[in-house]
């Protein structure tokens, strides 16, 4: 057998192939292949009752040139996107070399405070409370005591307010998995490199953080951009609790919440398997211009 | 047209609460008078003990005809027992319907979830007389069955998902801006997009003929 064959090298590493195989079976089975079905059903009419019927490209035609509401909703998680991705993406980065600088319990207690709202399941839904419409809603009542608000108004159900709302819960909550790989991050980063750095003439922080610390950080830095990215184009829970399903005239409308409409209200699931596609796609083109992007940083 | 505009002027006009608890309120005494359905009537039997004894409920409030007469009706939801055309068991299918929907079972059904959970969890039973069996209190009890009189179901189309969610966003439009938008301007709007997701359906499910 030839050495370099493929065949060769599988059974000499054997294995290792065996160690992975559990994580690639579940891997295979609970997301390639639910990708690749998707992908198949978005040319067929499928309504869950009867067997798929293949159509083509109706779906992608009525998608791209008839649903106006498919197009608000894209975007909308562009806007929400675009802010909370960059924009939470700096705040950990700054909260988490804030909170580098101190030491012990403290330290400990507002790394708490940051993470907590993301890892409390569905804590979010205490914004409810908070936005609630009610003259007695927290935020209203406090404005109207203030005088700032003359009547009370309906946070959730306002065209102009929901999608701002959306973005100030979905910042609240995004503090989370990258957060806690910055804060590792930058505990890793070799000392010895500061001191290095001290004496080649590194003349202030800013300088120590770009030249020294991000790079050193680079994938912490790339696994942060890539969470941040995955979760803000599959914000659906949020916008579904807090605007309602659907929201008023789509305000709050995302591609999920689309999709979720589509395919559990309407029983169309060969359309929502098309919006799937679509967002996978855009996905997997995001997430390489961002790593692209982030290959820079630094130089 | 005429109601949805009559419908948004309470909000507009007389600047009525959008968004409220109105169980909070009626609690403290601050809304002495509530429309609400008879979940709502399970609710405070059961959460509110402070106020037990001192309310009760009677007929809607109805609107005056042209003839002098009071219109009662109540709009009420409904849900229904299909049975699929391509079972194997038809007759054993329409066997159970009918002894699941009967009297007998269903009284016995809302008793025991009462005698289980209290008066919290009296159920609207599938049966007519099986709901006349239930253990309400006697004033409750006639008030309830005047009602029933008046009852009217919304008939439920394909697509019919669309039609409130399009006149949900048209009220909202117009409640919220108040300056700008008008009522039948803001429905019109809507009622082409509750057609064509109508007509939409219709196609789909073959109801005027096969699908194109």
């Amino acid at each position: 057998m030839k050495e370099s064959s493929l065949a060769f090298r599988i059974r000499r590493n054997k294995t290792s192939y065996f160690m992975l195989a559990p994580y690639f079976v579940m891997f295979f089975f609970f997301t390639v292949l639910p990708v690749v079905m998707s992908i198949f059903f978005s040319f067929t009419y499928y309504n869950m009752l009867e067997m798929p019927e293949f159509i083509g490209w109706k779906n992608y035609i009525k998608l791209f040139l008839e649903d106006d509401i498919f197009l608000k909703s894209l975007k909308n998680t562009m806007v929400l996107a675009v802010v909370t991705g960059p924009v939470s993406y700096f705040l950990c980065l700054l909260f988490a070399w804030i909170i580098n600088e101190f030491k012990g319990w403290l330290r400990a207690f507002l790394t708490l405070i940051f993470y907590a709202p993301s890892i409390c399941g569905n804590a979010f839904v205490v914004w409810n409370l908070i936005l609630s419409g009610d003259r007695y809603g927290y935020l209203n009542g406090i404005l109207l005591k203030l005088g700032i608000l003359d009547e009370a108004v309906i946070w959730m159900k306002t065209e102009k307010y929901v999608l701002p709302m959306l973005i100030v819960v979905q910042l609240w909550l995004s503090l989370g998995t990258g957060f806690l790989s910055f804060i590792a991050g930058l505990q890793t980063v070799d000392k010895s490199l500061y001191e290095a750095g001290a004496i080649d003439g590194i003349k202030n922080r800013w300088q120590e953080l770009w030249y020294i610390t991000l790079p050193a950080m680079r994938p912490q830095l790339m696994f942060g951009a890539v969470m941040q990215i995955t979760q803000s184009f599959a914000i659906a829970d949020v916008s579904l609790q807090l605007a309602g399903n659907p929201s008023v005239n789509y305000a709050g409308a995302t591609v999920v919440t689309h999709l979720l409409d589509y395919g559990t209200v309407r029983f169309e699931m060969g359309y929502a398997s098309a919006i799937a596609t679509v967002l996978f796609i855009l996905m997997v083109g995001s997430n390489k211009l961002v790593q692209k992007l982030l290959r820079r940083v630094g130089e | 047209m005429s109601t949805f505009k009559d419908f948004c002027e309470y909000y507009t006009d007389y600047k009525l609460d959008k968004e409220t608890s109105v169980e909070e309120r009626f609690r403290t005494g601050e809304c002495p008078l509530m429309i609400a359905d008879y979940t709502t009537y399970n609710n405070f039997a059961v959460s509110a003990p402070d106020i037990a004894g001192l309310w009760s409920f009677t007929k809607i409030p109805g609107t005056k005809k042209s003839d002098g007469t009071v219109d009662h009706s109540v709009a009420c939801t409904g849900l229904a027992t299909m049975i699929m055309a391509d079972t194997d068991e038809p007759l054993a299918s329409w066997e159970f319907a009918k002894w699941w929907t009967s009297e007998e079972t269903q009284t016995r059904y809302g008793r025991e979830m009462e005698g289980l959970m209290g008066s919290a969890a009296r159920v609207p039973t599938a049966n007519y007389n099986a709901f006349l069996r239930m253990p309400w209190p006697v004033e409750d009890f006639e008030t309830l069955k005047s009602s029933m009189d008046w009852a009217k179901g919304i008939p439920q189309v394909p697509g019919g998902y669309y039609s409130w969610r399009n006149v949900y966003n048209a009220f909202y439009t117009v409640v919220t801006l108040p300056d700008t938008a008008l009522p039948r301007e803001e429905l019109m709007d809507k009622v082409i997009y509750i057609n064509a997701e109508i007509d939409y359906k219709r196609e789909e499910l073959e109801l005027d003929g096969k699908r194109k």
